[in-house]
């Protein structure tokens, strides 16, 4: 049995939330158990009882917490000077700081209520109790971490462990602790361990980093860079600013009795001694204690180490400060690590002095000193700094560099490993200078050509790299490995679900989405018993997997699609499962990209911009000041039947949802204001339709009729008419100027915006949240996915396109125009029906919706092709898409038009026919494919696998080992492949419940 | 040791009465005997010497000499007529287990009876597309991984109603345990075949290749 406990014994007293559940037990009991010899039922011991027994102990949290509210904004801001003691407040973060902090409050920073010293009492005391007692805590549960903050080149690292959330497993039993600090019951386990992790500042700090200085798709910076360099004649300067051990300097700063004392930063200063020091200030170095030694062998060495644990929030502080005068100094900074960075200062005066201005702010700024290394490469400087360290400043002139280099050891060279350096020495090659006698052949023959050119380059003093700005990240994912236990396969994924979400939100929140998408597990070793680190990961066997999808993707269902089936694919007993990680490579900005994707990143922008707006809606519907949110609001939802092919992750809702809610919560007075806000949102709307519509003026006339290229403006098919209903009568004017004759006749009728509204108002609160949630689902597409507006009938009278206001449970529903066919498919059968059947019930209501199309049949038949009639494609004989495809008038289409031949008159199953026609399929399309054919070849798939999975579990193995072929072939089957494999995979694991094996 | 035990799973999912002409039920259930006795030569879950080879519906079929399993089989499968011709059958299944009592793979048999619209004679027609099951079952050792010795097996039948009305009470079939058998597995399709008087596939459901396979 391992208690878990230590310096955060009086968060508990704090944070209640962090006890997630579990109790807060006082000391006693752990002396108590120690007498009695076994483990005492906690429950005399819990901490509710304190409260109740000392009431003041409530008015003394609240006097404690007070006052940190009122300066919590503070570190928010990058710019701010000196950290005020709110900081050492901070209770979030590193309870034994504050504790140290508090205890040796010097006078000067007093200013807190004087509540807070007696806070600061009364938990010394209670750490005081405790001290005496020998406990086990567990610490080796944080030598992950370490790794993390010690190897530096591992920054993007993620495995990071809350250690607040392990601190609270203090004193409970290990089943009860387990449950509740792993993957079983807890359902937002992964959510927490992501959120309240401290460490995991270190994994997001590149990409506050990033943020703060906007250079994730600065590449035209970067070439503007070089070609600079390029005309530039004078010698390169390179500047290598190291911040002295900072982690345990940051820390120490504020405690200047520690200030020529060897000090080590570690996590835990248990008495057991197994924790792992990550940092070493240079009085501790002297006695040889390094990082990544335990406690215990670092206190043989060094019987005064005082450790000390991280102080993240300060970190954060100072490397934002370090940066910030960085950038300050020089536009070509290379952030290495939060501690850690590459100037390149060419033609910017004497780099020594750059570099001395630049150290001596940063002194001034964060108490810290820094050790700066100049030379003409980024080698060389690098080994300039660890001359100058400690706080020193290291020139190597370019007629130095010979001599300098010549003294190095091999070892020395960044690169050279222990492996590789033994190596070296069984060649006899030592220093630097060695290495100068042996050829470049020689060290490529002997290790590799990368690294004997790396060897014979650096031992000359020469580096190619050239100073980087932000460098583009390679990945986003997110893994846990503590914590992680399952008892059946069920727990596994509604573990993925948790962490598909997380990694969802990361990939957005990095306006990035990704193509490969990779699964870690780590499996318990066989043999393996429970790890001795309190659920930790143990000994295990690393396993990984990776599918790559067609469309660069950030969509939580891709990803959870993916993972659980290579989770599915590993077959593991989900009980030996210790750890998972979900990871995303080949990444895309967003906006960037193929044609596929025109437009996205103006959505993005949009999207972000829109983002609070609505929110902000949605919290203060009283206020009355709505009119600017009001506008954009509505704007948001006019453009959103605007949107480009792209059909890429959707603007924060969709209209049928934000709508309703708009004036769910404005009572009838409100009307004018609604009204305003529409006036508003008219100018609003022009603003932002203007600038297309001119295009499209000039230069779209003459191509109205066929499809329109990937401009800004949509084909008239993806109109929603009931959108358009709503639209004040101007701004229809315009759109019906832009779409020409066409638009004319849906956009007949304007509606004004009241009218829009009104049916909402029916709308009953118990219901909205059902319904809702309904259309939510419908409205979630899969990414890649164009959504399919199908043409609404186009009636003279308008008003049939909105839903009739007497009925309210249709009205929660979006406009049939919104659905997403594939997203209705992908529903479970209940759902479905139910939708389908709401719809029917709509649709029985309208007119007849044939006479017009046979009125105008050419001009739509391009749209009928890519919208309308993507449902029920295999009704009838031969099946509808066969004319469908047929008549198309889109070349694009022409390509399948042999798949339809073949399938017209054909009794045979479609997988044969598609064979048959395999060449054909496979020259097809192989230039550029629009979303159209991808959408409709996907439905047609679809909704054939749909038919047969019930019946023919053959035909529809057989049709994705067809599509597999093609798809080896042809980028449009390559697409619809990938998109349709996890489909199928589903549909089958509803029907039959286990995994097609394709 | 071989162990045989005939075992009807309710499965409460919908009452679905399908009237099913008498000889399309004798037809189906002499066929799954067929089936039942390839699929054990097949899957070598009895040595290769016990079996003859007959020749069925014009195709070469192995067929269990042991007048035991031959009894036991026959019984099992005559006994499932009446419930065939009523249309509750919706699987019936050959589990093979390993000696540790576990799930190695799951024959699946599963019927979606159509109404017969004629009670004529649709033998020719059904056989025809019966011999691609037949023939797909004496190929399935090229896709499934050999069996571990000692293997056991038994049929366990899927019902689309409970109501025990149907059941004849001196039938040998009795109701089985739902066993818990994981949704990790694999679904390997053998054959299907639609006809305008049933619907029947044939998949297999084994357990997830291991790992090292990679």
């Amino acid at each position: 049995m391992e208690f878990q406990f230590g310096w955060t014994v009086s968060l508990y007293l704090l944070i209640r939330s962090l006890s997630r559940g579990l109790p807060i037990v006082k000391p006693e009991w752990i002396v108590d158990s120690i007498a009695a010899g076994r483990v005492l039922s906690w429950a005399p011991y819990q901490l509710q009882r304190i409260a109740l027994e000392h009431p003041n102990q409530r008015t003394l949290q609240s006097a404690y917490l007070n006052p940190k509210l009122d300066h919590c904004p503070l570190p928010l801001d990058w710019r701010d000077n000196y950290p005020t003691y709110s900081n050492m407040m901070d209770i979030d973060l590193e309870p034994r700081s504050e504790l140290l902090a508090l205890e040796n409050v010097p006078t000067s920073d007093n200013q807190g209520p004087s509540s807070v010293q007696d806070g600061a009492v009364n938990f010394t005391l209670l750490e005081e109790d405790l001290k005496g007692i020998e406990v086990k805590a567990d610490e080796c549960s944080e030598t992950e971490n370490q790794g993390v903050l010690e190897s530096h080149g591992k920054k993007d690292s993620v495995a990071i462990v809350d250690r607040s959330k392990r601190n609270t497993g203090a004193g409970y039993s290990d089943a009860a602790a387990a449950a509740t600090h792993s993957t079983l019951g807890d359902d937002n386990f992964v959510q927490n361990y992501f959120k309240s992790s401290r460490l995991h500042f270190i994994g997001t700090w590149r990409n506050r980093y990033q943020s703060r200085y906007g250079s994730f798709n600065d590449n035209s910076e970067g070439q503007d860079q070089q070609v600079f360099r390029a005309k530039s004649g004078s010698d390169p300067a390179v500047i290598h600013i190291d911040m002295d051990c900072f982690f345990v300097a940051v820390v120490v700063r504020d405690r200047p009795e520690l200030h020529d004392k060897p000090v080590a930063v570690c996590h835990s200063d248990s008495v057991r001694g197994s924790g792992e020091i990550s940092s070493a200030n240079y009085p501790a170095r002297a006695f040889g204690v390094r990082a990544g030694m335990f406690v215990r062998d670092a206190k043989a060495k060094c019987p005064d180490l005082e450790i000390v644990p991280y102080n993240f929030e300060a970190y954060e502080q100072v490397a934002d400060k370090v940066y910030n005068i960085l950038h300050h100094h020089c536009g070509r900074v290379q952030a290495v690590s939060c501690d850690e960075a590459f100037l390149d200062v060419t033609d910017q005066g004497d780099p020594c002095q750059i570099a001395s201005v630049i150290r001596s702010q940063i002194f001034e700024a964060t108490r810290c000193t820094a050790s700066a290394g100049v030379s003409k490469n980024k080698l060389l400087a690098r080994l300039a700094t660890r001359k100058a360290k400690p706080n020193g400043l290291y020139y190597i002139a370019p007629s130095e560099v010979e001599g300098f280099m010549d003294e190095l050891a091999v070892e020395d060279l960044p690169g050279v490993g222990w492996t590789l350096k033994e190596k070296l020495k069984s060649h006899n090659l030592h220093k630097c200078s060695d290495l100068l006698r042996v050829s470049k052949d020689f060290l490529q023959r002997e290790f590799g050509v990368k690294t004997g050119d790396m060897l014979w380059s650096y031992a000359r003093g020469i580096d190619t790299r050239e100073v980087q700005q932000a460098q583009i990240r390679k990945s986003i994912g997110a893994e846990v490995n503590w914590g992680v236990r399952f008892l059946v396969p069920e727990d596994a994924h509604r573990f993925l679900v948790t962490l598909s979400t997380e990694v969802a939100t990361r990939l957005q929140t990095a306006a990035v989405k990704g193509r490969t998408i990779t699964l870690k597990v780590k499996r318990r070793k066989e043999g393996s018993g429970e790890p001795s680190k309190f659920m930790g990961c143990g000994v295990c066997d690393n396993f990984s997997r990776s599918e790559t999808v067609g469309y660069a993707t950030d969509s939580q269902e891709i990803l959870l699609r993916v993972a659980k089936q290579l989770f599915n694919s590993f077959a593991f007993d989900v009980r030996d499962v210790r750890g998972v990680g979900l990871q995303v490579t080949r990444l895309e900005a967003v906006g960037s990209g193929q044609s596929l994707k025109g437009g996205q990143g103006q959505q993005r922008a949009l999207k972000s911009w829109l983002a609070p707006e609505i929110s902000k809606v949605m919290l203060d519907e009283s206020a009355p000041a709505d009119r600017n949110s009001g506008n954009q609001t509505i704007i948001h939802r006019s453009t959103e039947p605007l949107k480009t092919e792209a059909g890429e992750s959707i603007p924060v809702k969709s209209p049928a949802l934000d709508v309703p809610k708009l004036p769910l919560n404005t009572s009838a007075q409100d009307n004018n204001d609604l009204h305003a806000v529409f006036t508003a949102a008219e100018s609003g709307m022009r603003n932002f339709i203007a600038p297309d519509t001119k295009d499209r003026i000039q230069v779209g006339r003459s191509s109205t009729k066929a499809a329109p290229p990937p401009t800004n403006l949509p084909p008239l098919s993806e109109l929603d008419p009931s959108v358009l209903a709503s639209l004040p009568p101007e701004i229809l004017a315009e759109i019906r100027e832009v779409y020409g004759e066409l638009a004319a006749q849906p956009v007949v009728s304007s509606k004004p915006a009241k009218n829009y509204l009104s049916p909402v108002a029916v709308m009953k609160g118990a219901h909205k949240t059902k319904t809702s949630e309904v259309s939510n689902r419908v409205d979630r597409r899969e990414d890649g996915i164009r959504r399919v507006l199908p043409l609404e009938p186009l009636t003279e009278r308008g008003e049939s396109s909105r839903p009739p206001s007497v009925r309210p449970e249709i009205v929660a529903l979006p406009p049939a125009s919104q659905l997403d066919p594939s997203v209705m498919s992908a529903l479970p059968l209940s759902l479905r029906r139910e939708l389908e059947q709401e719809y029917k019930r709509q649709q029985v209501k309208k007119p007849d919706k044939s006479t017009l199309r046979v009125s105008e049949p050419e001009k739509l038949c391009v749209e009928r092709c890519s919208s309308t009639s993507l449902e029920d494609l295999w009704t009838g004989t031969p099946p509808k898409w066969v004319h469908m495809f047929k008549e198309s008038q889109d070349a694009e289409f022409s390509n399948l038009c042999v798949l339809a031949e073949h399938m017209a008159g054909a009794v045979r199953p479609f997988s044969v026919v598609m064979l048959s026609v395999l060449p054909h399929l496979s020259n097809a399309c192989s230039a550029t494919v629009s979303q159209k054919v991808i959408q409709s070849c996907m439905e047609l798939i679809k909704q054939y696998v749909q038919q047969m999975i019930a019946c023919d579990l053959e035909e529809v193995c057989m049709i994705m080992r067809v599509l597999k072929r093609v798809a080896a072939k042809s980028q449009l089957w390559r697409v619809v492949e990938d998109l349709i494999t996890p489909f199928v995979q589903g549909i089958v694991g509803e029907c039959y419940g286990g995994h097609l094996k394709i | 040791m071989l162990y045989h035990s005939c075992t009807v799973l309710l499965d409460c999912v919908q009452f679905l009465f399908l009237y099913f002409a008498g000889d399309v039920g004798e037809l189906v259930c002499e066929f799954l005997e067929v089936c039942i006795h390839q699929l054990l030569c097949v899957r070598e879950l009895y040595p290769q010497e016990i079996f003859e080879r007959r020749r069925y519906i014009n195709t070469p079929v192995q067929w269990a000499r042991h007048p035991d399993l031959r009894e036991y089989i026959h019984s099992a499968v005559t006994n499932l007529q009446p419930w065939v011709q009523q249309g509750v059958v919706d699987k019936v299944t050959l589990l093979v287990m390993n000696k540790n009592r576990t799930l190695e793979e799951k024959f699946v048999f599963s019927f979606g009876l159509k109404q017969l619209s004629t009670a004529g004679v649709p033998a020719q027609h059904l056989e025809f597309a019966l011999r691609g099951f037949l023939l797909k079952i004496s190929v399935s050792d090229s896709f499934l991984s050999p069996l571990p010795p000692d293997c056991s097996w038994e049929l366990v039948t899927y019902l689309k109603s409970s109501s025990l009305d149907t059941i004849n009470k001196d039938q040998p079939w009795v109701p089985a345990d739902d066993e818990g058998w994981d949704q990790n597995f694999i679904m390997t399709s053998m054959k299907s075949m639609r006809s305008s008087y049933l619907d029947m596939q044939l998949y297999v459901e084994h357990s997830v290749e291991k790992p090292t396979d990679e």
